[in-house]
């Protein structure tokens, strides 16, 4: 029984090897980059583009092997997945606003699908990989790294789930799996995908391009042609992740920059991003600070207060 | 052209989920924090003590056990509160500056290091480790002051290190008072480790009058300076959108906190620390008000460490919280004024994107 087992794997290894350097290529073809070591990739996300379908979400599960959330319904909107947490790296968030007066009189931007006073706003939420990444400063283990391909990924084998990224995360999405295996988990980027030249599974799997994977300089510029188109048809659109270019309702400076980056056309809050997410470790050093000043007071009161009655 | 949306746009038809996530600690991290702190401030009681020349080896030896104890009871509930406890030690595979939970793992083993050593020397003294007069003298003389120094520092970081670390965190009640929560941590460590020692060592035969005015006087220190640190990390933001929800239960807390836990114990303090030359029945009084106010500071620093939890998982879980912290106008001091016309080149004759009302 053995042997014919031992020949199909080896026959597989074989089969993968021959396809490795297709696979290569893939990206290539399927985003129009190549993917290089040592070059910072991530998403551009255009959420006018996004229609809804969770392909993205259902891409990402099953190529990570992410185990279901269940089948109940939440009663929101469209949306039954709620919150990026660590089984669910990719969140499809449903905004309705409908005004009901402003529905009738139809007043609003010139583009109909862009009337703040009817219409869905639909974002696919995924970790923004931060350039100055809260969580990765706050992993004591040192789990949390920056991979070749300037994307913030969670070592497996190293995290102790110690759960200090949670809070950092100035974006909620790090979670700690407490009833599987008591680890952090988010987004990889799919870095298992890169590794073998093909782009993430969410990306490939979006049907209108909404979620654009590719190097970030050169996202940064695709995303900035389409603000210009959406601004000259009279869309108020902005960019998110992109400190000093184009982002005029948000200000990311604090991270330096988000590798995955948004297009968005209402305020932050209401695709439910912070406007100016801030980098909580910059608090650590005044912190320690104002603790030695207190430190030395409280310890030099407590001195006096023992050698007054001695 | 502006962002047009209604008025009252943060009011989805659907309410989204929080946009950040509380900490998942256990409820026993806050006892952590109180049982490092108590560790800290027992340590800075024995070396106070022994520094100043007070010499009470009851009143030493009683914070230097209860320094190590407290630490390790500590760090068990640390480690019981990881994913992984059986990977604890990867806290130490690496030193980040920028991590208050890495300087943290650091700092409470050095820590612990040096209360160990002042653990042996203690139990040198006590004759535990055969009747050598050399053991207790090293205990007694420049060796256990030599440790005591250095253990001073480790101990002021372990007591206030959890302030520093949960103000280092994107909860926003906690970034809102970020430079205040660690000195806050500390002088509820000191109050409340001297209360420990003072309980701890008047179990038995007693301390004696004038090291108890010495703790009495050392604790109304630590007190006052506590209730002034909380009433200014109260005072350094604006009450936050879930605070001003939970106004009259969490001013009620706070109230019950700072008087049950701090006032009273403090009026006590002074009141046993300026006490001299008391006899009899006013002397057993005494002593009662001694173990009731010791009784007093300890819960009263284990209820701020809660209700300083408790307050940041409330705002972690409400959207408007986090609003006020990241959005310019308002929040915590020292922000940069963002919103409006940013440095960007108007896109089409008509592109600038005006900031709304």
């Amino acid at each position: 029984m053995t042997a014919p087992g031992h020949a199909g794997v080896a026959h597989g290894v074989r089969a993968w090897d021959r396809h490795d350097a297709g696979a290569a290529e893939q990206a290539q073809q399927t985003s129009g980059t190549a993917i290089t070591p040592g070059r910072a990739y991530g998403f551009f996300t255009d959420t006018t583009l996004c229609i809804g379908c969770k392909a993205c979400e259902v891409a990402c599960k099953q190529w990570n092997q992410l185990p279901s959330d269940g089948f109940a319904l939440s009663g929101h909107s469209y949306d039954n997945t709620r919150a990026l947490g660590a089984t669910t790296w990719r969140h499809v968030s449903f905004i309705e606003q409908f005004d009901g007066e402003r529905f009738e009189t139809g007043a609003g931007a010139t583009e109909q699908w862009a009337d703040p006073a009817h219409r869905w706003l639909l974002l696919s939420d995924v970790c923004k990989h931060c350039v100055e990444a809260p969580c990765l400063e706050a992993c004591p283990t040192g789990a949390i790294l920056r991979t070749e391909f300037d994307t913030v990924y969670v070592q497996q084998d190293v995290c102790n789930g110690c759960g200090y990224c949670v809070p950092a995360c100035p974006f909620g999405v790090v979670e700690v799996d407490r009833q599987r295996d008591g680890k952090a988990h988010k987004c990889t980027l799919c870095y298992d995908r890169l590794k073998g030249g093909l782009e993430p599974a969410c990306a490939k799997a979006c049907p209108t391009d909404s979620i654009q994977f590719g190097p970030v300089d050169e996202l940064r510029e695709r995303a900035k042609l389409r603000v210009m188109e959406l601004r000259g048809r009279g869309v108020p659109a902005y960019l998110y992740g992109t400190p000093g270019v184009l982002e005029n309702e948000a200000d990311t400076s604090r991270l330096r920059g988000l590798n995955c980056s948004f297009l968005l056309i209402d305020r932050p809050e209401v695709y439910n991003l912070p406007p100016e997410p801030r980098r909580p470790s910059d608090n650590t050093a005044p912190g320690l600070l104002a603790s030695g000043l207190a430190a030395a007071g409280l310890v030099a009161a407590a001195l006096l207060a023992f050698w007054s009655e001695r | 052209m502006t962002l047009t949306s209604p008025p009252d746009f943060r009011a989805h038809s659907v309410p989204p989920a929080p946009p950040i996530k509380r900490a998942t600690w256990e409820w026993y991290i806050p006892i952590y924090f109180w049982l490092g702190g108590i560790s800290a401030g027992s340590w800075i009681a024995a070396a106070a003590e022994d520094l100043t020349g007070g010499r009470n080896r009851r009143l030493i030896g009683t914070a230097r056990w209860l320094s190590l104890g407290t630490l390790l009871g500590g760090t068990a509930l640390l480690i019981a509160d990881l994913g992984r406890p059986e990977r604890f030690h990867h806290m130490l595979r690496i030193v980040r500056a920028r991590s208050a939970m890495s300087l943290g793992s650091w700092g409470l083993t050095a820590y612990g290091g040096v209360a160990g050593l002042a653990a042996m020397l203690q139990a040198g003294e006590a004759g535990w480790l055969g009747r050598r007069a050399a053991l207790a003298r090293l205990s007694r003389g420049g060796a256990g002051r030599a440790v005591h120094v250095a253990g001073l520092p480790l101990a002021a970081f372990v007591g206030s290190y959890t302030g520093v670390l949960l103000a280092s965190t994107s909860t926003p009640s906690w970034e809102a008072r970020a430079g205040w929560l660690g000195p806050l941590f500390l002088s509820s460590a000191l109050s409340s480790g001297i209360a420990a020692v003072a309980l701890a060592a008047d179990l038995g035969p007693g301390l004696g009058p004038r090291a108890r005015r010495r703790l009495a006087r050392a604790e109304a220190v630590a007190l006052a300076a506590e209730l002034a640190l909380l009433a200014q990390a109260g005072r350094a933001s604006r009450p936050l959108p879930s605070e001003r929800r939970a106004r009259p239960k969490l001013g009620a807390a706070r109230a019950l906190v700072a008087l049950a836990g701090m006032a009273l114990p403090l009026g006590l303090a002074i009141a046993r620390g300026a006490g001299r030359k008391r006899r009899g029945r006013r002397r057993q009084q005494n002593h009662a008000l001694h173990l009731a106010g010791a009784t007093l500071a300890l819960g009263g620093s284990l209820a701020l460490r809660y209700l300083v939890t408790h307050e940041g998982y409330r705002s972690a879980d409400t959207p408007e919280d986090t609003w006020r912290i990241t959005s310019g106008g308002d929040g915590a001091p020292g922000r940069r004024p963002v919103r409006g016309p940013q440095a960007v080149e108007p896109v089409l004759a008509d592109g600038r994107l005006s900031a709304p009302a």
